[in-house]
């Protein structure tokens, strides 16, 4: 499992391949407010990157040191700031229901 | 539900090393093979096929035609051309019919992109 | 002090010489696009720089700079004097905060203070392009790209750039595509961003599988590369190479020779030279620990064992034949061609004749011509001299000129040339010359010589009088086309390289000076002489002749020694004496004398013997020996033995 839950974190490890994503999705959609944590992930498939854009969970462990490619954090990181507004009405949806 | 692939190649050998390559993805999938477009369609027409992987360079018809005439019957069903004759014309013409182009030699690697979309897609659909 | 500012000073002095190079070059021809950008690079670069330090104004100042070049990019403002002259004053005024800088650790008040003066030049008026121009505008960059070039604020953007704009397919993911993994196999990403296309969906419409996103990115890889990245998928990108880049290509074709340090900047490297001197001086030892291996074959002989002589001498050549070419190798690491410090004299002289109210043109030819770094380096002072006193004194006003038939502007050259194992350098003004009447007056003045050797020398010898010591400081000169001043300070720096300076000079046409110089300290010719027990080496280039003297010859000159060599009397010394040495009075047999030139004398030196001729590398004095009068520098012979190089001149005087 290259996408498990622990906590209340969601844990990336390893390759992240698309087909990852519906787990993915599957925790940010359920259990708003989860953190998701990168630092041991070694690929992740695009498909994840844009669940993490449009649910803009809390990052933990994704410091530099991750195996992940540095760029590509800081870009999602640049992405989450440029677009300030709170996006996901789904996670304010999800937590009415 | 057991997912079956279709490989269509003149050279015999070519089908094996593909083959291969397909196992070591999926090893569930069940493999087909046909050496010729004609005895593919054959095998289409006979029972459900879910994924193709086709060679462009077969005497007679072309992987090509063979794709155009599969995304006809098919149009959701994850198809690639292989060639070793990497030419932007080819590109593109795979590209227009929705197909996936992968270059030869047919790897592990070079098959795994196509492989685990076409899974995905799969998937998708059987959800 | 910061740590940072030494390697700021380095770069800061290269961006700003890229720039001035730039600048110079579109005040030539105002649409070169590429030195348009190139500039843009430089100033842009230099105020990221600056950035990372508090130098007070001067990151204001750069910004407004890069500003005006930004404008003049997209064509807003037009490229002429109104824009380069405001951007050179800063450049100059940059390039002149460096030392200070490098000293202090920060901007010195007076620079400072020029800071004002400087912000009101660049905020000056601008032209305004000519609505009914842009005939021939280069290819009008894609909006996107230009955004995005805006946007991504690239601190270091040499070389060329590639933008890419990539929208996956929707569909992407089914056909197993990783669209950022794709994006990130681009080399040298310098800019990635990725952003949704659409707004965030409601959750009922999201889907994981569908692609959204827009990814942008720039490479400082080739336009090649990225279109091979993106073969398989050319539907679902654009790829744009960023002007400059473009430039830089179309200018790739053999006659464009100006931009060939461009060229030549993309396979260097950075290298310390105390590293590549490590390698010369282990090249060195490697010369003296092959010449161990005679010495073996020589013992095996002496046990009968001719095979293994024969064996082992056979290894020595090969040995022998493998260092030298390491040795030559190693030594051209040090070249660099003598662009290094010709570029810096466009500038210069624009700097100066713009002051002077002199219109002249600089020609430069043979900048290619490769040298010794630390020549190449110290040549530069030498250079400016004799530029500004050409630039000052040589070339007359237009006025003049004019009254003289001449062409209004001046020429000055500067022109290099490779011959043989000599670089020679010339710096020729087509200005009023030296009167060789005046120099004798002042040469009599000011008590150099008599009046009747005065009358007794030709016009061509008397004119040397100009590089006297001494001559220069003469409050006469200065009308006397100013030629005395620091003349002879400048051939005591090429003499210190190892070079002669040369003059000629004919009234109304111009003149010329001539530097001769070694390419390189690495190979010296030496002449191997003996005293006593103990060997001397003395550049051939001191001596002029070698002879044999019989004793009787010597004549005793009031308390020294003369003898007589073609007519002419020439004081002979003893090297032993000029070395201190006691050694044995035995001059009965044959002196063996050489005869070397002191300044504008030739003196005898004898010796006990003059032994072989050898080619060695001399090294610059360290340590203990360093300044001490009379010692050019150690070599190592081929025995291993360390051998004194002898400074002849120093040592007669």
């Amino acid at each position: 499992m290259t996408v498990s839950l622990k906590t209340d974190t969601i844990i990336l490890s390893g390759t992240c391949g698309a087909e990852e994503v519906e787990t993915l999705v599957g925790y940010l959609e359920s259990l708003p407010g989860l953190s998701v944590d990168l630092g041991a992930a070694t690929a992740i498939h695009t498909a994840l990157w844009q669940a993490l854009m449009v649910f803009r969970p809390r990052m933990v462990g994704a410091s530099m040191s991750s195996l992940v490619d540095n760029r590509l954090l800081l870009a999602l990181n640049a992405f989450l700031d440029d677009t300030q507004e709170p996006p996901v009405k789904l996670a304010e949806s999800s937590s009415s229901q | 539900m057991t997912i079956t692939v279709l490989v269509v190649d003149d050279s015999k050998l070519a089908r094996i090393v593909a083959g291969k390559a397909i196992a070591a993805l999926q090893p569930d999938w069940t493999r087909v093979e046909a050496g010729n477009a004609v005895d593919a369609m054959d095998i289409v027409g006979s029972q459900p096929i879910d994924v193709a992987i086709l060679d462009f360079n077969m005497p007679d018809k072309d992987g090509l035609e063979l794709a155009s005439e599969l995304r006809a019957a098919h149009p959701n069903m994850p198809i690639a051309v292989i060639t070793a004759n990497v030419q932007d014309e080819i590109i593109a013409r795979v590209r227009a019919l929705n197909a996936t182009f992968v270059a030869k030699p047919v790897t592990q690697e070079a098959l795994n992109g196509f492989i685990s979309g076409a899974a995905l897609r799969l998937k998708k659909a059987g959800a | 002090m910061d740590e940072l500012i030494p390697q700021f000073a380095i770069e800061a002095r290269e961006l700003v010489q890229q720039a001035s190079d730039d600048l110079l070059s579109l005040e030539a021809n105002p649409r070169k696009r590429e030195s348009l950008e190139s500039a843009f690079r430089a100033f842009h670069t230099l105020k990221g720089s600056v950035g990372l330090f508090d130098f007070g104004p001067m990151l204001g100042l750069l910004h407004q700079a890069e500003d005006l070049l930004s404008q003049a990019r997209v064509g807003k403002i037009v490229v002429d004097a109104t824009l380069i002259d405001p951007l050179l004053a800063v450049i100059e005024w940059v390039d002149s905060s460096i030392d200070g800088i490098s000293q202090t650790g920060r901007l010195s008040e007076a620079q400072e203070k020029q800071a004002p003066r400087l912000l009101r030049l660049l905020t000056g008026e601008m032209t305004e392009p000519d609505a009914n121009a842009g005939a021939d505008a280069p290819t009008p960059l894609p909006e996107w790209a230009s955004a995005l070039h805006e946007q991504a604020d690239l601190v270091d953007a040499g070389g060329s750039l590639i933008a890419v704009r990539y929208e996956p397919h929707p569909e992407c993911f089914f056909n197993g595509d990783d669209p950022l993994a794709t994006i990130s196999r681009l080399s040298d990403l310098r800019y990635l961003a990725f952003s949704l296309k659409e707004d965030p969906p409601l959750p009922q419409d999201y889907d994981p599988f569908r692609c959204n996103l827009l990814i942008e990115a720039i490479s400082g890889g080739s336009l090649a590369e990225a279109e091979a990245v993106f073969r398989l998928i050319p539907d679902q990108v654009k790829i744009f190479t960023l002007p400059g880049a473009t430039a830089k290509q179309a200018s790739a074709g053999p006659e464009a020779s100006p931009d060939r340090s461009t060229d030549r900047q993309s396979t260097t490297m950075r290298v310390d030279s105390a590293r590549i001197d490590k390698l010369i001086e282990i090249a060195g030892e490697l010369i003296t620990a092959k010449n161990g291996l005679v010495t073996l074959a020589e013992e095996a002989r002496g046990h009968g064992n001719d095979p293994l002589a024969r064996r082992i001498l056979a290894n020595h050549h090969e040995i022998e034949r493998l260092v030298a070419s390491l040795y030559s190798a190693v030594t051209q690491a040090r070249m660099i061609p003598l662009e290094h410090t010709f570029r810096r004299f466009p500038r210069l002289v624009r700097e100066t004749s713009a002051r002077l109210g002199k219109a002249l043109d600089l020609i430069i030819e043979g900048e290619t011509v490769e040298a010794d770094r630390e020549i190449v380096e110290e040549l530069f002072e030498p250079l400016l001299h004799l530029i500004r006193n050409g630039l000052d004194h040589g070339i007359e006003p237009e006025a003049d000129r004019l009254r003289q038939s001449k062409p209004p502007r001046g020429r000055l050259l500067l022109c290099a040339r490779q011959r043989g194992d000599q670089i020679e350098i010339e710096v020729a003004d087509d200005g009023s010359g030296m009167d060789p009447q005046r120099v004798r007056a002042a040469a009599i003045d000011r008590g150099l010589i008599s009046q009747g050797q005065a009358s007794a020398l030709s016009d061509r010898d008397i004119l040397q009088f100009v590089f006297a010591p001494g001559f220069s400081t003469a409050s006469s000169v200065s009308d006397l086309s100013g030629r005395g001043v620091g003349l002879d300070a400048v051939r005591s720096s090429v003499k210190r390289l190892g070079g002669t300076l040369e003059l000629q000079s004919t009234i109304g046409c111009g003149t010329s000076f001539v530097l001769k110089l070694p390419i390189s300290f690495s190979m010296t010719q030496l002449i191997v002489v003996q005293v006593g027990d103990e060997r001397y080496g003395i550049p051939i280039s001191d001596v002029i002749e070698t002879h044999k003297l019989a004793a009787s010859a010597v004549q005793s000159i009031r308390a020294g020694k003369a003898f007589v060599l073609r007519n002419r009397t020439i004081p002979l010394l003893r090297l032993g004496e000029l070395l201190q040495m006691q050694s044995p009075n035995s001059h009965s047999s044959d002196l063996k004398v050489l005869v070397v030139r002191a300044g504008e004398e030739e003196i005898g030196v004898s010796v006990d013997a003059i032994a072989e001729r050898a080619e060695t590398l001399t090294r610059p004095l360290a340590g203990l020996l360093h300044g001490v009068p009379g010692i050019a520098g150690t070599t190592l012979l081929g025995d291993g033995k360390v051998l004194l190089v002898l400074n002849m001149e120093e040592l007669v005087q």
